[in-house]
This record gives C-alpha cells, structure tokens and sequence, in this order.
C-alpha cells in the first residue's frame, strides 16, 4: 500500500496496571479501503486495544495514532476520525432513537440536512422506521444494538471501529451491516472489526490481525497466514485454532 | 433464620452502607439549616393556631391532607435486581418470610411519621371535639396504624397484578377509601367512621383477593425496587456525587415536547446543551421543579405577609436550586459522552448553563405571585440577587466542583 496509513498502532503495551500490563507490544497498521479483523479468544487483549485506540486507555509505551495525530496531541480532532460500536450498546435509556442519532450528527458537526437525509434512509434500512421517537430503554437487546450501529455509520467518518457487532442481531440487521461496510470500504473508509465468527470475518476482512495473552501472534491476510502456519489451503478457522492451540502448548 | 431472609438483610446492610457514608455531606450541606428554618416557622404558626384555634377550622381537611401522603404513599424495599431472575425465581416459593420482613420493615419504618403527625394534630382534634382522654389518643393512633398496614398490604398485593388497568383501578379505589375513612374519622363520631372503614377495608381485600394476581410479579417487583433506590439517589445527589445505579424511569410524556428541543441550535458547541436539556426534561428534575414551582405558588398566594412570602419564595428558589445542582452528574461517567469529539470541559459548562436557565426561569415564576400582591422593590431586589447567585454558583462554584471531584 502506497497510502499513508489511517490507523497506526505502534509496538503498543497496555493495560489497566502498569505492573500488569495486559499487551504486549501490540503492531499494526490500517490503510484507506482496507478492513481488518481483530481476532482472538475471550481475554486475549481485543477490547483493551480497542479501548487504547479509542483513548479511553493510556499506553504504557508505545503510540496510537488516527490519521496521523495521537490521543495526547488533539483528543477532539483525534476521536472525530473514528466511530465506535461497541459489543454491549452504550445508551441512555432516557432519550429516543432520533434523539441519540441527533446527538452524534451535532457532535460531528453534520448539517442538519444531511443528518435527516442520512437518518432517513439508516431508518429505512435497519427497519428501525416504527422505534424513531421511542426511548432505547424500550428497545429490545438487538435494536439497541442497531442503534449504535446507525450512530456510527451516521457520522461517516474515516475509521469504524467495531466490536462483536453481530450479537443479538437479525439475519436482516446482519445483512445490512456487511453491506454497509461493504460500502464504506469502498469509499475508502477503513474498518477495524473484532468478532468471534471466522467464517464471515474471512469472507469480508482483507487482512487478520490475531491476538493471544495479551501478543500479537499473527497479522497478514490469509495467505499469510497459511505460509505462516505451513496449512496451504487452510480456511481461518482452522488457522486460527492452530495458532491459539499451538501457543498454548508453549506456555 | 431462613436463608433467603438472611441474603434480604444482607442486602439490606448492604444498601445502608453504600449510603450512610454520603449522609454526612446532606447534613453539612446547609440543608439541615433550612429544614431548622422551616421547623421554627411551622412551629410559630402552629403554637399559633393552638393559643387561638378558631371554631370554623377545617380540621377534617387538614388532617386528611397532611396524613394522606404518610398512609397512602409506601414503598416496600425488596431489595430485587435483575440477576434474580436466574438465582431467586427458583426459590419463590421459600421466600415467604423475605417478603414478609420486608412488608413488616416497610410498616415499621412508617409508624414513627404517623406517630409525630397524629401528635400534632391531637392537640387539634382534643379541642374540636372538647374531650380530653389519653385512651382516645390511642385508640385513634391504632386506627391510623390499622390504615396504614392496610394500605402497604393492598399496594403488596397490587404490585403483583397482571392487568396495569386493574391496578390503577385499584389504587385509585384504595386512595378514595383511605381519603374517605380520614375525612370521616375527623368529622363524624370515631366510633362510626372506624366502622364505616373497616367494613370498606374489608370488602376492598376480598375483591383484592379475586384479582389476577402472579405469586411474584418479578420484572415489577425489579422495576420498582430499581425505581425507589433511583428516588434515594437522586435525593442524595442533589448533595454529593452519589454514583448512580440507574438512571430511573423518563418522562416519555416530554418525548411530544419535540418543539422545545428546536430551542437549541443544530450545532457542534450546543450538543452537550442538547443532551442536559433532555436529561431535565426526562429524569425527575422536571417533575420536581415543576411540583415545587406550583407548590411554592399556591402556598405565596395564601401568605398573609410580605415578609412570610418573600421567607417562603427564598426557600423554595434554594430548593429548586439544590434539586438542580446534582443535573451536571447525570451520566457522569457515561463512555459514551467521553467518546464523542468534544472538549469535556463544555459538559460542565453546557449542564450548568441549562441549570442556570431553568433555576432562573423559576425564580423570576415565584416572583411574579409575590411581586403581584405585594409590589416593593424589595421583592424585586431579592429576585435580582437570587438570579445573580444562581449563575454565579451554577456557573462558577458547581462547575469548579464538577471538573475538580
């Protein structure tokens, strides 16, 4: 890639103690267009990088950087790059569908024509038309999650970052999603998704990045990772295993 | 002691010593001091009414107003959480005595109220009826206390109702009967009113007792759990920055409001505006202020004095005041607001704009009644002070102390 990276994170330590630090020299880039798997079992370290990235989390070393500018230099301009959905819905039971969605747009900066053109047709497309002035404490688990997927692809902006964006979600809602992305990819929007199902991260991401105890134990495309595993025609779910079953021989 | 009566008072310690340690800030707070204010002032007007009771007093309608609230108003603490679907739902039928402790604690927890206000009204009682005997101060307090189990058993029963029709229904029956036995009880011979109620309470359990009705309606019984703690954490938070557990039940009424909401222009610097301004409108600060406002209104329209009615105006603009000063902690620590790409600094200074503005708009209210009554331009200074404090402290002091806890 001749681009210059959206998403950097450099050789990143992190954690919630700095006697325990939960990552351990964590390495990789995003470009434009280019959507990215975060994978790994539960506790391997893919919220806490996400957490880091997002900055709500300090690195111990290392440096994150958003189109080139760090957490530190311009928190405002930094987190204006990005979208978070995030695993569990972050919501306030006390505003309505269109209230949350109006808050993104004002906190991006969205004209108001542009906020209503867009919401319209995420209304539309996520069948959330019915629920626009009903408050999110009375939406079910996967509306709530539709929520803040439509917030995020709202604002467009450069970088989605998405975790285990499918729970609670229906096949429709599902469809809708990775077509969404489909889309944004194309337009050069670049998106860091973490999930636990393979199938459909290797059927849509370009490139894996695998985490395990708190390491980056691979980070290529599938190629890659089946030169790197020696399983030539190998799909990701098998790779994976034998990453994860092979690093916990070592320990 | 029962296992599961053990784990309620567990929990119940437990509720207490996430609280205790905050009740400290209430009384340094200055709030104690007004409350002494208000005690001296009831006390002089009440020493009054005793030293000159006139024979045309409405005892009947005072003392149904002032005891209706206590008797009909309880909430029993079950201390239910969510997770109980799962760990107590099985044991529903070993949770007799649970569920008895805390219909018991609810009652027990009101007999001192119900004793301090029938003193008071006593006094009151003995004269309108010319009699003075000590066995009739007790026979009437046991009745109240007989209306008072009655009512916290019937809202027992009604909070485990299928159809939300029926229970309305049925409060609203049991509020009827309980203003009714109170009337009576002050205007006709006890012994006839206590009669007369007993025989409606009777009928009311038994057609309690022919409703639908689930052994434990759970996700009510959680709902409403979750509800009373809210109420006790917003009253703590009006003083301290008590972390809050829920965020309580909305307003969705003000969801029609959609027109206020265009107040606020679309733009990056007013989103945080934008959201304290719901946060008002949807959380108890809108029903309180408003409760205050009118309350403080209708009670400035019977003061007889300036000097009564400017005290009463004071008091209340502080208490609508400290009821706003805890809006800034709404959703404090909310990942979604830290997420959003705007300096945090503007959250403080947007909450307290919108506390500022809605302190304001009731002070300038209250005046207007006052002000209409007895014009002076001392009136109007006091309001002009009151404004000036308010955004001083909203704007300076509670921002300062927002950034700083």
């Amino acid at each position: 890639m001749s681009q210059h990276p959206l998403l950097q994170v450099n050789q990143l330590t992190g954690g919630y103690s700095l006697n325990r630090p939960v990552l351990h020299d964590i390495d990789f880039t995003l470009y434009p267009g280019e959507m990215v798997g975060l994978l790994g079992l539960n506790g391997a370290g893919k919220s806490t990088t996400i957490k880091h990235i997002l900055g709500l989390m300090k690195p111990h070393q290392g440096e994150i950087k958003i189109n080139n500018a760090t957490y530190v230099e311009s928190p405002e301009q930094y987190r204006a790059h990005y979208a978070f959905v995030p695993e569990t819905p972050l919501i306030f039971d006390e505003l309505t569908v269109e209230e949350h969605l109006q808050l993104s747009a004002m906190a991006y900066d969205l004209s108001k024509e542009d906020m209503e053109r867009r919401l319209a047709w995420l209304l539309q497309e996520f069948n959330m038309k019915p629920k626009r002035n009903q408050l999110a404490s009375h939406l079910s688990k996967g509306m709530r999650q539709k929520l803040m997927i439509m917030s995020a692809f709202l604002v467009e902006p450069k970088l989605y970052i998405i975790d285990e964006p499918f729970l609670g979600l229906d096949p429709l809602g599902i469809r809708s999603l990775l077509d969404l992305m489909v889309e944004k990819k194309k337009n050069g929007s670049s998106i860091l998704m973490s999930s636990h199902i393979l199938s459909t991260i290797e059927q849509y991401c370009d490139r894996f990045v695998i985490l395990h105890h708190g390491n980056m134990i691979a980070n290529g495309n599938l190629t890659d990772l089946q030169k790197q595993t020696g399983m030539s025609n190998a799909r990701l779910e098998d790779i994976f295993f034998h990453l994860v079953k092979d690093e916990k021989k070592h320990e | 002691m029962n296992r599961y009566n053990d784990v309620r008072r567990q929990r119940s310690i437990h509720f207490w010593k996430q609280v205790l340690p905050y009740v400290k800030y209430v009384v340094s707070s200055g709030f104690l001091f007004f409350c002494a204010i208000f005690a001296f002032l009831f006390f002089y007007y009440y020493s009054d009414l005793v030293n000159h009771y006139p024979a045309d007093f409405p005892l009947a309608l005072v003392a149904t107003a002032v005891l209706f609230p206590f008797i009909c108003f309880n909430s029993i603490r079950t201390f239910f959480v969510q997770a109980d679907i799962i760990f107590l739902v099985p044991a529903e039928s070993k949770l007799k005595e649970y569920i008895q402790t805390s219909i018991r604690k609810a009652f027990y927890a009101k007999i001192p109220y119900i004793f301090v206000l029938w003193f008071f009204i006593w006094p009151l009682y003995r004269m309108s009826l010319d009699i003075n005997h000590l066995a009739m101060f007790l026979v009437v307090f046991l009745f109240l206390l007989l209306l008072l189990f009655f009512n916290i058993f019937s809202h027992w029963q009604e909070l485990q109702m299928i159809n939300r029709i029926v229970v309305k229904g049925f409060t609203f029956l049991r509020w009827v009967l309980c203003i009714a036995s109170l009337y009576l009880l002050f205007s006709i011979q006890w012994p006839l009113a206590i009669c007369i109620s007993g025989i409606a309470m009777i009928a009311y359990v038994f057609m309690l007792h022919k409703a639908d009705k689930h052994i434990l309606f759970w996700e009510n019984l959680i709902r409403v759990e979750s509800k009373q703690r809210s109420r006790f954490e917003l009253f703590l938070n009006a003083f301290v920055d008590y972390p809050r557990s829920t965020s309580g039940k909305s307003n969705t009424f003000t969801i029609k409001l959609k027109k206020m909401q265009n107040l606020f222009p679309f733009k990056k610097k007013q989103t945080f505006h934008y959201f304290y301004f719901l946060m008002f409108l949807r959380n108890e600060w809108f029903g309180i202020v408003l409760r205050l406002n009118i309350l403080a209104i209708l009670i400035g329209l019977l003061m007889e004095s300036q000097e009564a009615a400017m005290a009463l105006q004071v008091f209340f603009v502080y208490i609508i005041g400290v009821q706003l000063s805890s809006l800034p902690y709404v959703h404090r620590y909310a990942p979604l607001l830290n997420l959003l790409p705007l300096q945090q600094k503007m959250r403080a200074n947007a909450a307290a704009n919108v506390a500022a503005v809605v302190h304001v708009l009731s002070i300038v209210l209250l005046s207007i009644p006052i002000l209409t009554r007895f014009p002076s331009y001392w009136m109007v200074g006091i309001a002009c002070v009151e404004v000036i404090v308010s955004f001083i402290y909203f704007r300076h002091v509670n921002t300062r102390k927002w950034i700083t806890d």
